[in-house]
């Protein structure tokens, strides 16, 4: 452990919804491997494992969690909460964060597996100066968007895998749930920060699988709710950073050939503008926000 | 042999039986080949079973004393005339047979004992061959040569076929023949009495005294039928024009080194078959295979791999290094960082020499799963990778799925870097296999089938390690031609298309890619190709294509001819020519594209001449996916 910090721990966050236990059981075991490099490293004293539970009913019991906390060799604490109730996955990240406090905090899906150098690697990367989120590179399927091969800096970081200063968490009121419940959530967090001043950055060096399956021919089909999502929080996204363009375009994209997901995304945003259930629109002078052929950055391919 | 009574009554009579001349080209001369390879002390030749001793002068001459014994008076006769000692001994009285071994020797040291033309005659093999241990340990455990007949000699296997089992007075199916040899069940039952093989010097012979009737397509030169089943059969071992099977041994000095007898004869190294005591083996093993100096990409390889759904199978890291203490410590220590549960299945196993196939073929040779699959350590795979395989093994099949292709570059010389992916997933690769367009061109990349244990060891099958390259390629072919194909239709791996870099795209240039297709094409184009059922519809209709279309090539002709008697001159016929010059230009492509499919299945030579990365499909995106770009979401898109 250096002298400079002291004490230096790192919560990793879960939010769960109806996954399987051998996944759960899987990601541990990735997680104790990556949190035994990092110790070793000394860039942190301690690394905890969060989950919280949005499912109807719990997936994990006691035992479950004990054995799981039995298991580990390197993490210092494994817990589990049951909401008993969806907060989705901004709303849950919030909650899980708002009770505890760390140092670092990790952003992680329950369908990933860190390779064995990701935590360090991720760790080096937000100590770059200005860094206030970074975030893993996804296998095997890479995410397209652009980062600076140099520098790593990029739009936004994927919520599937980011890790902030917790200062910097904190800053920003974590997630907005209330706006995101499950997408875009991310793509938000990541323009805060950096109109805040904070850099967004990705570690290509760590490395995260995410279990994403495609199929023969068309890449992964989105489920039912991924489009819901996706469309609602694009309309609140374009909302928020002020681009009436951009609103403008996807309503008529939608009306002219959305599916009912779409349609029904399309209702709800407008209902909730109705009830001024939907974020003031900022002014972006320093155009932090990156509306590109239908993405949220520059895309490689 | 004139040991046994004979059954054929139409041999009985003052003739013996087996009054063969010596030949240096035959079983006998072979025998006495391997005794001087052997260069056994001099001593006394003991001929158990020996007819009329016709090895006995060539033995003699070599300076060994002789001694032969046989139940058959007119035999014994016979050697007697010629100055032989020859002996009365009834080898069928195992009781009495060491005793009687004994008393053959009269003292004197022995030199070996010859066993040739007899056990085939013994009823039963194994407590033959057990008295007869007795006996060799009365004598000082000399050195025993042993020639029997192999049924599974390719005329015998290919008539079979047909349900042909033609007895003949001798040979290879002689009608007083009771027992029956493969090299295999030789090689067991020996063993088994402790008896353990110095060398062989098997006497081989393309047409066997069952090579008729000369017509039969069983083993007529010209027939596919018999030239397939040629095939098959010298994939299974290196026996299939072996007549008789030469062998030397010697007594091992402790009984107990006899294999355990309570392994049931059928199960001992059967292929694929577990004794009972063996550990349980794992569904899979996965085969990767690495030089150890990309470890980034190693990591990734590794946690994809970490990352299965399934835990039932182990991974063979072969680190194929001119220096493994180099390297080796470095991929061992890369390895520990994975937690135990997936570490503790891992194994590095360093491979010096030989090229890009050596790897691979060192981890065949160790295999223990039911099933083996390969993953180089650049290409990534998804969690069900291992899972898909399992679920569709069975039955002898080999399991394929579906890669995706994405080109990628390397961030920096050292390849210690991630690499840079340049695009998004392509599909150029069919679901379902296709024997016909593999013949043209390879779907199925190294990662993505899996092959039974079974398989490979009953075809002894291996990379070709003579293959520059195309050595996956070749590999599946041979396979696919002896096992069924499952298809799991899932996309479980992702194929990286280096774009500069190290890659075995861009180090070898496109004339080795070509000269080794070229050398796979000729290879295939000398056998026989046995296609599944319902091929014979789809080559009629590349056909019928290729007729329809030369239809049209005369048609575009006189277009063509149309169009230069009427030239340009109004602006009604520059239109007419501009449409007339775009028909053209399709259908000739079409032509030239049917024209090209047709010549790659059935005139080969023309296919020597394409590019093998003509075919790479473009179709990175959808353009149905317009409006769901459009609408993408930004949690882990």
């Amino acid at each position: 452990m250096t002298g400079e910090r002291p004490g230096r721990v790192l919560r990793v966050q879960s939010v769960l919804f109806g996954h399987q236990l051998s996944q759960l059981w899987r990601l541990l075991h990735g997680l104790d491997a990556a949190a035994c490099v990092l110790l070793d490293s000394e860039l942190a004293t301690g690394v905890e494992w969060a989950m919280g539970d949005s499912s109807p009913g719990p997936v994990l019991g006691d035992p479950d969690t004990q054995a799981m906390h039995e298991a580990t060799g390197s993490l210092s604490n494994v817990t589990y909460e049951f909401f008993g109730e969806n907060l989705g996955s901004s709303g849950g990240q919030n909650r899980l964060a708002d009770r505890h406090a760390s140092d670092l905090l990790l952003v992680l899906n329950p369908d990933t597996y860190p390779s064995p150098t990701a935590l360090v690697e991720l760790v080096r990367a937000v100590d770059e100066p200005g860094v206030g989120i970074a975030e893993a590179r996804q296998i095997p399927l890479e995410h397209p968007r652009v980062y600076d091969e140099r520098t790593g800096d990029t739009s936004w970081a994927s919520g599937y895998c980011m890790m902030l200063r917790r200062p910097v968490f904190d800053q920003l009121n974590g997630f907005d749930s209330a706006t995101f419940l499950l997408h875009c959530d991310d793509v938000d967090l990541s323009w805060r920060a950096r109109r805040a001043g904070h850099r967004v950055v990705t570690a290509p060096r760590a490395a995260v699988f995410h279990d994403k399956r495609p199929t023969h021919g068309e890449g992964w089909p989105a489920p039912d709710y991924e489009i819901y999502h996706s469309a609602l929080g694009r309309l609140m996204l374009a909302r928020r950073w002020d681009r009436p363009d951009i609103l403008e375009q996807t309503e008529r994209a939608i009306d002219e050939g959305g599916v009912a997901m779409q349609r029904a995304a399309l209702e709800e945003f407008k209902a909730r503008v109705a009830d001024g259930r939907v974020p003031a629109s900022e002014p972006d002078p320093a155009q932090i926000a990156q509306f590109i052929d239908g993405e949220y950055a520059e895309h490689r391919f | 042999m004139a040991s046994m009574p004979s059954i054929d009554s139409e041999q009985a009579g003052a003739t013996p039986r087996y009054d063969f001349t010596f030949a240096w080209n035959s079983a006998y001369g072979h025998v006495v080949e391997l005794v001087q390879r052997l260069d056994i002390e001099r001593g006394l030749i003991v001929d158990l079973g020996c007819g009329t001793g016709t090895i006995a002068q060539p033995l003699t001459e070599l300076g060994f004393e002789y001694v032969g014994a046989d139940i058959d008076p007119d035999s014994l006769a016979e050697l007697a005339g010629r100055g032989l000692d020859g002996r009365y001994l009834d080898l069928g009285d195992l009781e009495q047979l060491p005793e009687a071994i004994r008393e053959l020797t009269d003292g004197r040291p022995v030199a070996a004992v010859l066993l040739l033309d007899v056990v085939e005659h013994m009823p039963e093999t194994r407590p033959f061959l057990e008295a007869l241990r007795r006996g060799l340990d009365a004598i000082d455990r000399p050195h025993l040569l042993i020639s029997v007949p192999n049924i599974a000699h390719v005329d015998v296997a290919a008539k079979l076929v047909f349900g042909r089992w033609d007895y003949t007075p001798t040979g290879l199916l002689d009608s007083t023949h009771v027992q029956f040899f493969t090299a295999d069940r030789l090689g067991r039952e020996t063993r088994a009495c402790g008896l353990v093989e110095l060398a062989a010097h098997d006497f081989t012979m393309r047409n066997s005294d069952q090579h008729f009737p000369s017509e039969h397509p069983a083993v007529s030169w010209a027939s596919p039928v018999a030239a397939a089943i040629r095939i098959w059969r010298e994939s299974a071992d290196r026996h299939a024009d072996t007549i008789q099977f030469v062998r030397a041994f010697l007594p091992s000095p402790r009984a107990s080194e006899a294999t355990d007898l309570s392994v049931p004869a059928t199960l001992e190294r059967e292929p694929g078959a577990r004794a009972a005591r063996e550990p349980a083996v794992r569904a899979l093993t996965v085969v990767m295979r690495t030089q150890g100096r990309r470890p980034t990409h190693l990591r990734d390889a590794l946690t994809c791999l970490a990352a299965q759904s399934v835990e039932n199978f182990d991974v063979a890291v072969m680190l194929h290094t001119p220096n493994p203490e180099e390297t080796l410590p470095s991929v061992e220590a890369l390895v520990a960082e994975f937690d135990a549960t997936f570490s503790g299945r891992v194994a590095v196993l360093p491979v010096i020499g030989g090229g890009r196939a050596r790897p691979l073929n060192a981890a065949l040779d160790r295999l223990s799963s039911d099933y083996v699959a390969f993953l180089d350590d650049d290409d990534v795979v998804t969690a069900d990778w291992v899972e898909r395989f399992i679920e569709a093994a069975g039955d002898g099949a080999i399991v394929r799925s579906v890669a995706a292709l994405r080109r990628v570059s390397p961030s920096d010389e050292s390849h210690r870097a991630p690499f840079v992916v340049q695009s998004g997933l392509e599909f150029p690769y069919t679901a379902k296999f296709d024997v016909i367009r593999h013949l043209f061109e390879n779907e199925t990349p190294i990662c993505t089938f899996a092959v039974p244990r079974y398989l490979i060891e009953t075809f002894r099958l291996r990379f070709d390690e003579q293959l520059p390259i195309l050595e996956d390629w070749d590999f599946l072919m041979r396979c696919v031609a002896l096992a069924p194909v499952r298809d799991t239709e899932k996309v479980t791996s992702v194929y990286q298309m280096w774009r500069g870099g190290e890659s075995s795209a861009s180090l070898h240039e496109a004339e080795v890619w070509r000269g080794a297709q070229r050398v796979l094409q000729e290879r295939r184009n000398a056998q026989p190709v046995l296609l599944p059922a319902g091929s014979a519809d789809r080559l009629v209709k590349l056909c019928e294509r290729l007729i329809e279309l030369e239809a049209r090539d005369v048609v575009i002709s006189e277009l063509e001819e149309d169009l230069h008697m009427h030239g340009a001159a109004s602006k009604e016929h520059a239109e007419a020519r501009v449409r007339l010059e775009a028909e053209v230009g399709r259908l000739q492509g079409e032509l030239a594209n049917v024209n090209h499919a047709y010549a790659v299945t059935v005139q080969s030579r023309r296919w020597r001449t394409l590019s093998p990365l003509a075919r790479a499909a473009a179709a990175a995106r959808d353009p149905g996916r317009a409006l769901a770009r459009l609408l993408r979401a930004g949690r882990g898109g």
